[in-house]
């Protein structure tokens, strides 16, 4: 257990036999190689179950809104900080109800990518300094951390949060790719052509939405039948709209961290088209979604401007 | 489709990956073949076009083979209204087909699927499509972590409800014919019979198969479903982290809801279809007059897994898991059915 661990791991614990928070949302070690998972932590012990590591690849801000009327003690990387910004911009959550522990990230392994590039089934993955170590039946693989970060996680410029309590060094971070930086050269057709293929293999699970920290709402609107805006199912015509009216919900809102795209079984590129938007976003009203606790919504900001 | 009873092995041969293939490709002429195909990571049960490759790879694949009798949207008929009367149309007939690389645990889901879609009153477009449909299945040579067929009552080797069974060898295929349509199919090739040394060696890839999974075992009986294990907190744990997404129900191989919705389009024309549907989702189980009996994910996660494990044996006598591990490694949020059966036990 490095040190970021165990100090969480005791202030988790402190937070909840003080009584100061009823849950910490945290990670745990998950039940299979390269996966940590989402833990309510309501116990001193179970706090003792909490991790840190670049296996944890959902975003915990995802379950604030299950938890009104309860003191939340959330572990916050920059992509849960942001979410959390808006959740509380957007009237969903009390600050007062959560309280932030802000861990310094450095980045989500991209589980698939090493999935899909090592033939051998991996046993056993742990993370060494900036090395992952993987273990085969007959091998032991190295592999340069850095490089196998998620997409959302090489673009995040904002890893590091403020929290009500910070754990770990901060941390020199520079993005190194930008996501939608090839659809802008493409011809319309081209892009069209492109986000038609990408989203033929959706399967309609809606995981990319449930894994969202700002899809929150009681009803989707694929779930309504009166007026039924979208057919269900797998015809091209519904999924398109699907993903087109999803990713548009997020202009201005998605904090970029990725976890719709983690949570796709079928390992569809669903960052490509947020981030486009956010881009467009940026350009238009200026950088920082979920970056300022402070500042309002930006839809709110625009109207009392105009 | 029905399984011939006989004492001797069934009939094999040996034949190369070439002479394999060549047979892939005459089927392709002749019928409509779904095989796994590897999309981005994902293996996903599709129609094989001219140049596509079969990803044989390491079973199961991502999303089950069920697409094939269900699709996982159909039409049922088209209506057109036509001078105040409507016309019905039919929607696209089955046609010959059949289905390359299914697992074992696949195989034992089809009985589930039967049990539910063919027997008593038969869905007519489940029937039609298992019907035309030869069924080649696969030995399962090397297990996934995430794979506890045995542990279900299940076999890597199982063959049942297969008319072709393939066994990869290392440098040739062992394929016998257990049905009719089987041998039909595999009669007009001129392949080598098997020989001993080839069953020898299908036997001791079984042996490691099985050594290699968890040991034979099925899961706790919960027919008689105890009051106790109903109000278990083990349902709050486990929803408590569930996102609420379809990923377990859409790769499944048991899974079997499904929702009718009429589709219009323009001037009184359009379709009805039927899409899968989850017991996962809120509006699954949302009735018309906004009561919801299942109204938080643990009602929700509670329902899925006595789903798997008491109530499609209640109804069937089949056990709804067949431990094909898809969910497990398919779920966001990593929860481990193998984790919860283990719970189970101790309720």
């Amino acid at each position: 257990m490095n040190e970021a661990t165990q100090r969480l791991c005791a202030l988790a614990s402190e937070l909840l036999s003080s009584g100061r928070v009823d849950v910490v949302l945290g990670f745990e070690r998950g039940s299979l190689p390269l996966r940590s998972r989402p833990l309510h932590a309501r116990t001193p012990t179970e706090a003792g179950r909490l991790v840190l590591d670049g296996f944890s690849e959902s975003n915990l801000a995802r379950f604030l809104c299950n938890l009104a009327g309860q003191r939340v003690g959330i572990v916050a990387r920059g992509c849960e900080a942001r979410s959390l910004t808006v959740l509380l911009q957007e009237h969903q959550i009390e600050r007062e109800q959560v309280i932030i522990i802000a861990v310094p990230c450095v980045g989500i392994i991209d589980r698939r990518r090493i999935e899909a590039e090592t033939p051998a089934t991996v046993l056993a993955a742990a993370e060494v300094e900036d090395e992952i170590l993987l273990r085969t039946h007959t091998d032991e693989i190295r592999l340069p951390r850095q490089e196998y970060l998620c997409r959302a996680c090489q673009a995040c410029d904002a890893p590091a949060p403020q929290g009500d309590f910070t754990l770990g060094e901060p941390l020199a971070h520079t993005p190194n790719c930008n996501l939608a930086d090839g659809a802008g050269a493409q011809s319309p057709a081209e892009r069209w052509a492109a986000f038609a293929t990408e989203t033929a293999r959706c399967i309609r699970c809606y995981a990319c939405r449930e894994a969202c920290p700002l899809c929150y709402c009681p009803e989707c609107f694929v779930d309504h039948s009166q007026p039924h805006w979208a057919p269900g199912g797998v015809e091209p015509k519904g999924v398109q709209f699907w993903h087109i009216i999803r990713a548009y919900h997020q202009a201005g809102r998605c904090a970029r961290c990725g976890a719709c795209e983690r949570a796709c079984p079928m390992g569809i590129s669903l960052v490509h088209l947020t981030d486009k938007l956010n881009h467009i976003v940026e350009d238009l009203f200026g950088p920082g979604t979920g970056l300022e606790l402070d500042a309002q919504a930006r839809g709110v900001a625009k109207e009392e401007q105009g | 489709m029905s399984a011939t009873v006989s004492h001797e092995p069934p009939p094999a041969w040996a034949v190369t990956y070439e002479q394999w293939q060549a047979f892939v490709d005459l089927l392709c002429e002749e019928r409509t073949v779904y095989a796994p195909q590897a999309q981005n990571g994902a293996t996903v049960y599709r129609a094989l076009a001219p140049a596509d490759k079969v990803a044989w790879g390491q079973p199961p694949s991502t999303v089950s083979p069920r697409n094939v009798f269900l699709p996982q949207t159909e039409t049922l008929f088209r209506y057109r209204s036509v001078a105040g009367s409507m016309r019905i149309e039919p929607g696209e007939a089955a046609k010959p087909a059949v289905l390359l690389g299914a697992a074992p645990c696949d195989l034992r889901a089809i009985a589930v699927l039967d049990a539910v879609y063919a027997a008593g009153q038969p869905d007519p477009y489940y029937v039609a499509r298992r019907q035309q449909t030869v069924i080649i299945a696969r030995a399962c040579v090397s297990p996934r972590p995430t794979c506890f067929c045995t542990a279900m009552g299940g076999d890597p080797f199982g063959s049942a409800r297969s008319d072709l069974f393939v066994t990869d060898l290392g440098d040739r295929y062992l394929i016998e014919a257990l049905t009719r349509a089987g041998r039909a199919l595999a009669g007009r090739q001129r392949w080598p019979v098997v020989c001993t040394a080839e069953r020898t060696a299908a036997s001791r890839l079984a042996a490691a198969a099985r050594a290699a999974l968890p040991p034979p075992d099925v899961p706790p009986n919960l027919c008689q479903l105890p009051k106790t294990l109903v109000d278990s907190p083990l349902w709050h744990t486990v929803a408590e982290r569930c996102l609420g997404c379809a990923v377990c129900a859409y790769v499944c191989p048991t899974c079997h809801c499904f929702d009718i919705v009429d589709e219009p389009g323009c001037q009184g024309c359009g379709k009805r279809v039927r899409n899968w549907d989850s017991c996962q989702f809120a509006v699954y189980s949302l009735e018309a007059s906004g009561h919801n009996p299942r109204p938080s994910s643990r009602e929700r996660v509670r329902n899925r897994v006595l789903d798997k494990l008491a109530y499609v044996e209640q109804k069937t006598g089949l056990l709804g898991c067949v431990g094909c591990g898809r969910c497990v490694r398919a779920c966001p949020v990593n929860i481990d059915l193998r984790e919860i059966i283990a719970e189970v036990r101790h309720v």
